[in-house]
């Protein structure tokens, strides 16, 4: 007896330690995309608060690359979720409002009604994006019955089956959480600009398509969602989107929601009043870029501010993931904006108020030759122009001068476990002296060697990119 | 359902958790059920008729065999025939029903005539059950086992669900009192069924099903991939079919120890094989051991055997000529077993009488090797002759199973014996093109990681003369653990399982 009890125990010990093992090895292997590499919504929304956000918006990769959190926290202080997944269809929409719905409670909802467009997943991998990258619970459950085939299905709600082939791709963001994907709280930042025609369709096809079935269901299931947690629902469709046949899907859902008495704002057909530039403001044909997300985010906050008395909340705790998002977003269109400058007197003043950079100037060789303003440049960073007479090497750290080298010297950096930097001034053997930068990011290597001219390094810690590399 | 499926797992944990949860007596109900759901979930509602209806003859036939056995032997016999002729006659109707009419094309032919081939589907396990109920069959006959008279035991024992998928085939004697008389809770059973079971779907699923890209890439289309290509794939098909059968065999066998039932072992180390005869002594040992007892004795023992046995002597001397029926003998056990596998010529002669035509070429030159032997001065007791024994028994039986894997035909494995041996193209190994079989670095990399490790254990078990198991169960706690549970997440992690793949059937499991 007592060794069967002991035999029991090591047994139930056994499982145990084999369950917390799995479970452990799970969050190395489990589906982090749903809106690109190492991006996922879940795992934005999962890592908020409680209660906190007013505004939601849920859709497909057309809401991703539009509705800014950032930018509706930081020009308007509304606290916006952007629940957004790539081929987020409409049973997704659903079941990722009810994940939302497990911890906020917005006032307004907002829906992509290009969801009406499409009744199956073009591409297995948004399958995958909306079902396994959700917590397991019911409502993952009920979406994997709703989106997969029966013979599929146990795979779906094992995992394992799906994530196990990822041993062949895990990368340093599979075992630490990318910062990234919190930081963007649903949105996509693209900077591509596809140049396309504007669709006249929107203004020449007024007729409309009977609603299906699928679509009025969804729609209908929706409305209810709204009257059981009380919040306002409204349907908005973004620029660029339904041409002939489409638009006349979305006709039928503009007709259906007026009988229902619901908003649609229809973004595709009012694009001059949103202020679309067809020419610039695309990824591509039907994807906006930041440039354009920047005008649909304005328009629909103006709305939303305008309709609804929606609380600023900045400067209140609990609002954190938006602080950080408005400082995400602040580098990541410094890193767009500086990255594409060709003075080094810009660079230096466009960085200037941005924090956690890490910038090295350095001087050598025939740098007075350069046709660049080094003083200006050295002023700017806050470095004495007089300095420009015996050369050297700087590093400036969140907008302080750290180190200067104006002979050899070695400098070392560590941004965590795995990046660092190294900056020394050595001499060369031909009796020169010379700078070496060697940054090891992301397992990368990148060295930067300037014997002969001015050099610029601005290294972002926020979003890991290299703002400048170059030789003035 | 399919053994390497998550479903079945489940099923097999709750038939274990339930089988030691009632009395022992009443333990085989629950074998009994489980067969029952096991072949409710794997065959239509006909092909189940057909089972029961088999099992049913057979149950009858062997209990009017035992009792009239003594008094009428005559009866007793007749009953045994007509028992083994309805239960064989069903696994060649469902099984090799395209076999027959093919043959019987070919002679209509001749008078410009054709008939249809009519397509059936045979039960799961067919193959391997039909060979336990014959043996059984036959054993009662001899009186050499008793019969099962509760039918409801009786379906326990034949039904037993574990062996339907590549069997072992289980004699009557080895597993009924164990599977009818229920066994007592064992947790060493329970462990080691388990690590055999883990250790199973490891080969299957790590090992087996990455080679078997590789075999299928290359035998997919020879004409891109001759020469070399063809060595690796007939290699690799070798160690594919090795690790898909014996790891089937290892979930099943596992399985059963789990209920504490021992079934018999059906490999025995194979590739440690010096000879082609050994190696058939250990791959598929119950299908050799079903054959050799039901077939080969009975043949040698009929009198037309024995008249052959003396007019050879006459014929060739005492030596030779005793081993003339024996040849015959063998020749019709390899036919029968190319033919268990599938009425296809591939079959009969890749795994049938090429085996059998070598066996008996190598005993007949046995002298004249063994002279040259001794002329050459060779030491057959060094290690290094027993390695070149080893490789040569290696490439017989690849070079059958060249043939066994072209399921297009017999001309098609000749197409690539030429493609294999007329074209030249060592370069392939060293210029990068083996990356393009279809595996990866990654792939590699576990392929000879996981293909040392089995190595390793088998010369282990070579050496020792050990199993694995209870070599590992005398280290100390932590370090068994530490082993199990990196075993089980690496088939969790690097099994080809999944959406991505096509891994739920067995090879064996077709035959």
């Amino acid at each position: 007896m007592k060794s069967t009890l002991q035999n029991l125990l090591k047994a139930v010990i056994f499982t145990a330690i084999f369950c917390l093992g799995l479970a452990g090895l799970y969050e190395i292997f489990r589906w982090k995309d749903t809106n690109g590499p190492y991006v996922s919504t879940f795992d934005s929304l999962y890592s908020q608060n409680e209660d906190v956000a007013d505004v939601v918006f849920a859709g497909p990769s057309y809401t991703y690359v539009t509705m800014n959190p950032a930018q509706f926290w930081e020009e308007y202080g509304m606290a916006a979720f952007n629940m957004a997944i790539s081929g987020q269809d409409k049973n997704s929409t659903v079941a990722s409002l009810r994940e939302v719905l497990k911890t906020q409670t917005p006032d307004i909802v907002l829906i992509d009604a290009s969801g009406t467009l499409f009744d199956e997943h073009e591409v297995q991998s948004n399958v995958y994006r909306n079902t396994i990258s959700m917590k397991l619970s019911a409502n993952s459950f009920k979406l994997i019955n709703a989106s997969v085939k029966p013979e599929d299905r146990l795979d779906f709600y094992l995992r394992w089956p799906i994530i196990h082939t990822r041993y062949k791709e895990l990368e340093r963001y599979d075992f630490i959480q990318n910062p990234t994907s919190i930081y963007t709280a649903g949105y996509m930042y693209e900077w591509g600009c596809y140049e396309r025609a504007a669709s006249m369709d929107v203004f020449t096809v007024t007729d409309s398509f009977e609603l299906s079935e699928t679509n009025k269901a969804w729609i209908d299931e929706l409305v209810e969602m709204s009257k059981q947690h009380d919040f306002e629902l409204i349907f908005y469709l973004t620029p660029g989107i339904g041409d002939g046949d489409w638009r006349r899907i979305i006709n039928g859902v503009k007709d259906y929601l007026d009988e229902l008495g619901i908003t649609f704002l229809d973004m595709d057909k009012d694009y001059i009043m949103v202020g679309v530039d067809f020419a610039t403001d695309f990824n591509d044909y039907r994807h906006m870029n930041y440039f354009g997300g920047v005008k649909v985010t304005k328009y629909v906050a103006e709305y939303l501010k305008a309709h609804y008395d929606i609380s600023d909340h900045r400067g209140e705790e609990g609002y954190e993931l938006w602080e950080t998002a408005a400082m995400y977003r602040k580098h990541i269109v410094a890193w767009n904006h500086v990255s594409a400058m060709q003075d080094p007197v810009d660079v230096a003043q466009s960085v200037a108020g941005i924090d956690n950079l890490i910038v090295v100037v350095s001087l050598e060789g025939n740098y007075m030759d350069s046709e660049c303003n080094i003083a200006d440049t050295l002023e700017a960073f806050g470095i004495d122009p007089q300095a420009m007479q015996t050369g050297g090497t700087w590093v400036i750290e969140n907008g302080q001068l750290t180190r200067s080298f104006d002979n050899t010297d070695i400098y070392r950096i560590k941004f965590n476990n795995i990046d660092t930097m190294e900056i020394s001034r050595i001499i060369s053997s031909s009796g020169y002296y010379l700078t070496n930068v060697t940054m090891d990011q992301n397992y990368y290597r990148n060295t930067i060697l300037n014997t002969d001219g001015m050099y610029l390094f601005v290294y972002d810690k926020v979003t890991d990119k290299v703002l400048c590399n170059r030789e003035f | 359902m399919n053994i390497t499926e998550f479903s079945f797992f489940i099923f097999v944990g709750i038939a274990v958790l339930l089988y030691y949860l009632i009395p022992i007596k009443a333990r085989w109900v629950v074998l009994l059920s489980a067969n029952l759901y096991f072949l409710y979930n794997s065959n239509s509602w006909v092909l189940n008729g057909i089972w029961l209806g088999c099992a049913l003859v057979t149950y009858g036939a062997t209990v009017a065999i035992g009792s009239i056995r003594e008094k009428k032997p005559k009866g007793a016999k007749a009953i045994t025939v007509l028992a083994v002729l309805v239960v064989l006659g069903f696994m060649l109707a469902l099984k090799d029903i395209g076999f027959f009419t093919a043959l019987l094309n070919r002679a209509l032919r001749l008078i410009g005539k054709g008939c249809p081939t009519p397509v059936f589907s045979a039960p799961i396990g067919i193959s391997y059950y039909s060979l336990v109920w014959i043996g059984y069959i036959l054993d009662v006959f001899w009186g050499t086992c008793t019969v099962e008279k509760n039918p409801f035991k009786f379906l326990a024992f034949c039904g037993y669900f574990p062996t339907y998928t590549s069997g072992p085939i289980a004699k009557y004697q080895d597993v009924h009192d164990s599977i009818v008389n229920g066994n007592k809770f064992s947790y060493k059973n329970l462990t080691f069924g388990a690590q055999r079971v883990v250790w199973g779907l490891m080969k299957k699923l790590v090992i087996s099903e990455r080679l078997a890209i590789v075999v299928n890439t290359i035998y997919e289309d020879t004409y891109r991939y001759p020469g070399v290509y063809v060595w690796i794939a007939m290699i690799c098909f070798a160690f594919q079919l090795y690790t898909d059968f014996s790891g089937c065999i290892d979930i099943v066998i596992g399985i059963a120890e789990m209920f504490g039932i021992k079934l018999p072992e059906n490999f025995d180390l194979p590739f440690m094989a010096t000879s082609l005869a050994e190696f058939w002594r250990r791959w598929h040992i119950t299908l050799g051991g079903w054959l050799r007892d039901y077939i080969l004795y009975p043949i040698l023992k009929s009198d037309l055997f024995q008249k052959i046995g003396a007019k050879s002597k006459k014929a060739f001397g005492k030596k030779f000529g005793k081993k003339v029926p024996t040849w015959i003998g063998l020749m019709i056990s390899w036919f029968l077993i190319g033919f268990w596998h599938g009425g296809q010529w591939n079959y009969i002669i890749g795994v049938g009488i090429f085996f059998g035509v070598v066996i008996i070429l190598s005993e007949m030159l046995e002298p004249a090797f063994n002279k040259l032997k001794a002329f050459l001065k060779i030491n057959t007791e060094a290690a290094s002759y027993r390695i070149f024994q080893r490789v040569r028994t290696f490439f017989i039986f690849m070079t059958g199973l060249s043939f066994f894997r072209s399921y297009d035909g017999f001309t098609y494995g000749i197409a690539n014996w030429k493609n294999a041996l007329t074209v030249y193209n060592p370069w392939v190994l060293f210029d990068g093109s083996l990356d393009k079989l279809g595996l990866d670095q990654h792939d590699i990399y576990i392929l000879i990681f996981f293909g040392l490790l089995l190595a390793g254990s088998g010369l282990l078990v070579h050496f020792k003369k050990k199993s694995v198991r209870e070599i590992i169960a005398g280290q100390n706690l932590v370090f068994r653990w530490i082993l199990y549970l990196a075993l089980i997440y690496a088939v969790i992690i690097f099994g080809c399982y999944g959406v991505e793949f096509d891994s739920a059937s067995f090879i064996y499991q077709k035959f």
